[in-house]
């Protein structure tokens, strides 16, 4: 899943898979602005046939929570 | 700044990269960022190359304050949400005056920074407001109105967001989610359609305009098939059921007609069976209506070629309409410019076939326009003419043609600027000047606009052509702008254009060298050597383009000097 959701960052981004570290977030990755994270949860919820809470929108600005909150989802399904 | 902007308007027609490169900006006050991508990729679909830019979230400050530079921006999309829009929604009550005050004053403002032209859209009501707004009759006035505003100038063009939401039903226009988090009110399919109707509008301002509609007869422009059930069993009433679709096909291909739209027809059928059903008093479109047709058992795609030819006009402005999948499949494939149109199967969505179609001009016909169908039968008169004449000259006389040429004035102004949109073959920079700009010249001591228009014996012609002289700082006078319509090719029309706007030239500046440019296109090859053979000498060659110069003292040469009246018009 981390792989997988690495790679979509990276597209989605438009930054090499390679930078997207462990820790990626907006701090790590400038190109990662409001804008290109509203496109990154779209194609995370399309990629991976999830839908995210309301209220966790705007907590995933990271690769850590996001993968948190991709696990709480799927657990609970 | 209008000669800074011509030249910069030919080095971008000369590049030779064959996307040609087009500028949005967009003025918002909500967040619609994802239209970039989407608009770019159908703009892309269209040989655009599109950049796009977008206003701060109070488009207001921009243009009271520190107002953006739009001279290289070819279109302003004003797109606004009344959520937060200030003055015109308090939160209870719909203010549409002050509404639309917003919107014209952004538009406005918009064309006086240098944008070509506006698209304004209409309005949604307030998001958060749900089913508490109640305040229809104000939000209809404001749209009325916009659309109103939209129509009155030929800059302005309207994107009708209102009415895609409507098609689209609130619950897949909207976005609650996004709306919340980050201020994005639009779901993806309402923002596909902005983004289609942008990308249309800047295709058309571009020049890419379906002119022609070819269209087949069985089964299209009637229902049923004449040369085996016979003209009495043939669908085309209004009056019944069956053939109410085909009548109310008729019905808009008419319209576009008068619009300026050419018909034509290719069909697999004997000549005499079509003319008959075309004389039946019953049918909306007559034979005078078509412009051309290819009636017989050849290939349509061979057909489609020789229409072009016959009619001037390139197949990238051909729209073909027919029942038949093998037809619409071969044609797709040998003409792929061609835009296809199967007629539906379930003929009661005939009507329809357009509403995915666009290309066709959306600007206000002019009065050329709505003569022109009747030009290409005058046309053809004088193809079967010149079949007479063995020698070129001899044709020229017999055509008996008088031309007006002189400096443009006010009534022509309409017409000109839609020559500058459509022409493309015999067009030597492909400058696209709007109506604005040519005014602008006009009324400029250091530019001169000159018009041609045309008779014969055969019919009126109006305005076919267009030259623009700009004098520069250091006293150089060049040639911008120089074309005729496709419609009046052929007749050594262009070299009296030439020679009256050198004329014009030494009248109102002396004796000076004039310069040319030869700006290549895809479709303007035959424009190259128009400058030398006249007199002018090559300057400069290179990908861009060539540079000619008219020595002082040097005569234009005409192959045939025309009859010149004054104007008659």
């Amino acid at each position: 899943m981390s792989s997988k959701v690495r790679h979509i960052i990276a597209e989605v981004i438009g930054v090499p898979v390679e930078q997207v570290g462990d820790d990626a977030s907006p701090a790590t990755l400038e190109a990662w602005d409001s804008l290109r994270h509203m496109n990154l949860i779209v194609a995370l919820e399309e990629e991976l046939g999830v839908t995210f809470d309301d209220d966790a929108l705007s907590r995933l600005t990271s690769l850590p929570a996001i993968l948190a909150e991709l696990s709480r989802v799927q657990v609970a399904a | 700044m209008t000669l800074a902007m011509n030249g910069r308007a030919w080095e971008r027609a000369a590049a030779p990269t064959p996307a040609h490169e087009v500028r949005l900006h967009v003025l918002r006050n909500a967040t619609f960022e994802a239209l970039r991508d989407l608009t770019a990729e159908r703009a892309q679909a269209r040989a655009l190359k599109l950049r796009t830019t977008f206003s701060g979230y109070d488009p207001l400050l921009e243009v009271f304050g520190a107002a953006p530079d739009l001279r290289h921006t070819s279109a302003t999309l004003i797109l606004l949400t009344l959520d937060g829009l200030q003055g015109a929604w308090d939160g209870d009550r719909l203010d549409a005056g002050a509404a639309l005050d917003i919107v014209t004053k952004l538009a406005h403002s918009a064309l006086t920074e240098g944008t070509r032209s506006v698209l304004v859209s209409t309005f949604l009501p307030p998001i958060d407001a749900g089913p508490a707004f109640i305040d229809h009759a104000a939000l209809y006035r404001l749209n009325a109105d916009i659309a109103a505003f939209a129509a009155s100038d030929p800059r302005v063009a309207l994107v009708d967001v209102a009415r895609f939401a409507a098609q689209l039903g609130e619950d897949a226009a909207l976005d609650p989610r996004f709306w919340a988090h980050f201020k994005a009110p639009y779901a993806q399919p309402l923002l596909d359609r902005i983004g289609e109707a942008v990308a249309a509008h800047l295709a058309e301002q571009a020049g890419q305009i379906r002119k022609v509609v070819v269209v087949d007869c069985d089964n299209t422009l009637w229902g049923g098939i004449v040369g085996e059930d016979g003209l009495a069993q043939l669908s085309f009433s209004a009056h019944d059921a069956k053939g109410r679709p085909f009548h109310a096909f008729q019905r808009q291909l008419a319209s576009l007609r008068r619009r300026g739209v050419l018909l034509a027809i290719a069909s697999k059928n004997e000549p005499a069976d079509v003319h008959a059903v075309l004389d039946h008093p019953e049918m909306v479109l007559r034979r005078a209506d078509f412009a051309a047709e290819r009636i017989g058992w050849g290939d349509k795609a061979e057909s489609l070629v020789a229409l072009s030819r016959e009619l001037g006009i390139g197949l990238d402005a051909f729209v073909f309409v027919d029942d038949s999948a093998v037809e619409c499949a071969r044609v797709s494939q040998a003409l792929p410019m061609v835009e296809v149109v199967q007629v539906p199967a379930r003929t009661h969505q005939l009507p329809r076939v357009f509403a995915r179609t666009p290309g066709f001009s959306s600007r206000q016909a002019t009065e050329e326009d709505l003569r022109r169908a009747d030009d290409y039968v005058a046309e053809r008169k004088r193809a079967a003419e010149r079949e007479h004449w063995q020698d070129r000259d001899a044709f020229l006389r017999s055509l008996a043609i008088v031309l007006s040429v002189g400096e443009a004035r006010e009534p022509d102004v309409a017409r000109l600027a839609q020559l500058c949109q459509k022409t493309n073959q015999f067009n030597l920079t492909t400058t696209r000047l709007e109506a604005a700009e040519i005014r602008r010249m006009m009324d400029s001591e250091r530019h001169l606009v000159v018009h041609v228009s045309a008779r014969d014996r055969f019919g009126e012609q109006g305005i076919v052509g267009l030259a623009t002289v700009a004098e520069g700082e250091d006293g150089v006078l060049s040639i911008g702008a120089f074309m005729l319509s496709c419609r009046a090719l052929g007749r050594s029309i262009e070299h009296a254009l030439l020679a009256e706007t050198v004329r014009l030239c030494r009248g109102r500046w002396g004796a000076r060298e004039i310069r040319g440019r030869y700006a290549p296109t895809s479709k303007n090859l035959q424009t190259r050597d128009f400058y030398g053979a006249a007199g002018f000498l090559l300057e400069s060659e290179s990908d861009a383009g060539r540079g000619f110069v008219l020595p002082t003292s040097a005569e234009i040469k005409q192959p045939f000097v025309h009859r010149i009246e004054s104007r008659w018009s």
